[in-house]
């Protein structure tokens, strides 16, 4: 985890949710319900939640691709709605399936973008793209999976972008591929000052690198903070040990013994790591969401 | 803008490679009918001289309507939807179904623009080839039509700037279906089902009320190419428009002593015995012997004059450019609105 929470807090947020809802017209199911979200400038944040728990179609309504069917985002302060070409000048996006136009070279891929976007550094992405050894003149059809996905985000870095959103890159990674782009992502943000929010449903992918965090479950932000206050907020405890108002969820660890995370600083109980956390405000978002479709009953 | 250009074409260069060499094939095929048949003065031999003279130079002339003018002629009237349809659907349905757009879409801050770039190359390469090819269809056309032999309406759209209109309207509807439905397949079919039915329906029914005003009824059918049902064009010279049609309305009737003593002029006989003890199944556009039925077994059509055919032109081109133009605006705020995938 890196020292980057202990930074003082700019006062605008580089991205904004408020109250954002998003339902799918054609299968009638909401992916996003009253999402409340603020990524701090200059932050690496993860969007950490498990598959379908909206983490994509937050970040797709931040670069415009979706309209919310309820609430705001802003990017840099600027609503997508009513100025997306000023919030998408703003965003460096790699998506989920790193889509790259398969007949084309890197080489012209890089072309592309120049001509797409003004202020584009080719200079730049070539020089990350020769420390990747991915040769300009290989066809993007040709890459692997990790290549493809260095390409993307070499070119979003190189749009010079002061946001970069990114969902689910490391998805289909293998490790050693996953450990070069996220060295690659911190070196270019860290050196730029810039903000990255990096969705990803493995929290071991992340922890190694973002320095804020915010869980999704069920279409809601159950939790949002520095990971490090996150996880110093935090115990694990016996179920039924402590105060009903204190507990966040219940849950059953690896080995299937349930515990209990507590809103709690209590030097007696132990912290928990990430992945704890995590699992402990996705269980509070499932029962959430049970008990309300149990009243809704 | 070039660069952007060549890498519209590199994207796509399986359609524009078709594109390209279809109507290369076509242009060269068309130059080399339209050679031949200028080589063989039709005006100047078969409508001219003594009967047995011009006899084979006909009977070329013939053939080549027959086959490969025939040919080239149907060649003419498909290239322009087909080429449309091909070079069109792909621009934004291709880049939707593959998930490109999500790349292109987050790096352009204006989704307009992207599209202009894609859809200019593309325009210009259909414009650059469809302008060739009308050219070239124009001058099949004018070696083919002479004497007579007067235009077709269902080959309004084979030659000129009718072709290039049809051919743009096309497209204009394949980069809409292809940016609404944002599959290939389904938006080719889709397209391609509107544009047909444009050029079988809708083109017809607008010939059809422009009919209503300039057609008159006549009794023959000398000089009349098919249209669609009873469309046709005549040549002018052998009407006369003073006498009433068959529905008691000021019309045009067959004037058999004019076109008797033509025929007699160019063939040295009456029609009749040139058409049924020679070869009755003659069409039209052969030049001295015409099918003509017996005044008892008349029947009566609605033609309109030949003079009026380039009238028809522009209604085509009217209507299809508004077609096309509509489509080409239309994509625009789908191409804002939609999602990438």
């Amino acid at each position: 985890m890196s020292d980057a929470s202990t930074r003082i807090m700019p006062t605008t947020p580089a991205l904004e949710a408020i109250g954002v809802s998003k339902r799918y017209r054609r299968t009638g199911s909401w992916a996003l319900l009253d999402a409340d979200l603020e990524v701090p400038e200059g932050t690496i944040t993860a969007l950490v939640g498990p598959n379908g728990a909206g983490k994509s179609t937050l970040i797709r309504t931040w670069v415009g691709f979706e309209r919310p069917t309820r609430g705001l985002v802003r990017v840099g302060g600027i609503d997508p709605r009513e100025d997306r070409a000023g919030a998408v000048a703003r965003i460096g996006y790699v998506s989920q399936s790193t889509a790259l136009y398969r007949g084309l070279t890197v080489g012209e891929h890089l072309t592309l973008a120049r001509t797409m976007r003004p202020g584009f550094d080719d200079e730049a992405a070539q020089a990350r793209l020769e420390q990747l050894a991915i040769p300009l003149s290989q066809k993007a059809g040709s890459l692997s999976g990790g290549q493809a996905a260095q390409v993307a985000l070499c070119i979003a870095l190189s749009t010079g972008a002061p946001i970069l959103l990114l969902d689910e890159p490391l998805a289909a990674l293998d490790p050693l591929a996953r450990h070069d782009f996220l060295n690659l992502l911190v070196s270019a943000v860290r050196e730029r000052g810039a903000t990255a929010l990096l969705s990803s449903h493995i929290v071991s992918d992340v922890e190694a690198v973002c320095d804020h965090l915010v869980v999704l479950g069920m279409g809601r932000v159950t939790l949002q903070a520095p990971i490090r206050e996150a996880i110093a907020e935090h115990r694990l405890g016996p179920v039924g040990s402590m105060p009903a108002e204190q507990t966040v969820a219940t849950f059953a660890r690896p080995g299937g013994e349930p515990i209990a995370l507590v809103r709690s600083s209590d030097p007696s109980l132990p912290r928990p790591s990430l992945e704890e956390l995590v699992m402990g405000y996705l269980a509070a978002a499932r029962s959430g969401a049970a008990s309300s479709d149990r009243r809704a009953a | 803008m070039l660069r952007a250009a060549w890498l519209t074409y590199r994207m796509h260069q399986f359609e524009v490679l078709v594109s390209a060499i279809l109507m290369t094939v076509l242009a060269i095929s068309v130059w080399i009918v339209s050679s031949h048949v200028t080589s063989l003065d039709i005006a100047g031999t078969c409508w001219a001289g003594d009967r047995i003279s011009r006899q084979p130079v006909c009977e070329s002339f013939r053939e080549i309507a027959r086959s490969e003018a025939g040919y080239a002629k149907a060649g003419l009237g498909l290239v322009g939807p087909i080429v449309g349809l091909i070079l069109g659907v792909p621009i934004v349905a291709r880049e939707v179904e593959l998930r490109t757009t999500s790349l292109a879409w987050s790096l352009t801050p204006h989704r307009g623009r992207w599209l202009l770039s894609r859809l200019l190359p593309m325009l210009a390469l259909a414009v650059a080839g469809f302008v060739v090819l009308g050219w070239l269809g124009s001058g099949l056309f004018e070696a083919m039509e002479v004497g007579p032999v007067s235009p077709s309406l269902t080959e309004v759209a084979s030659q000129g700037p009718t072709l290039v209109a049809r051919g743009l309207m096309a497209l204009g509807i394949a980069v809409l279906a292809g940016a609404v439905i944002g599959r290939t397949m389904p938006a080719f079919v889709v397209a391609a089902v509107a544009v047909i039915a444009w050029s079988f329906i809708g083109v017809p029914a607008v010939q059809q009320s422009m009919f209503a005003d300039r057609a008159v009824w006549t009794d023959d059918v000398n000089g009349y190419r098919d249209g669609i049902g009873p469309l046709g064009t005549v040549a002018s010279g052998e009407f006369d428009t003073s006498i009433p049609g068959v529905d008691g309305e000021p019309g045009a009737r067959f004037d058999y002593e004019a076109f008797n003593r033509q025929q007699v002029e160019m063939c040295g006989q009456p029609p009749e015995e040139t058409v049924f003890n020679d070869t009755p199944e003659w069409r039209s556009w052969q030049t001295c012997a015409e099918q003509f039925p017996y005044p008892e077994d008349m029947y009566w059509n609605k033609l309109v004059l030949a003079s009026t055919y380039p009238d028809f032109q522009q209604a085509e081109l009217a209507v299809d450019g508004v077609i096309g133009g509509v489509a080409f605006l239309l994509t625009f705020p789908v191409v804002a609105r939609r999602r990438p995938s």
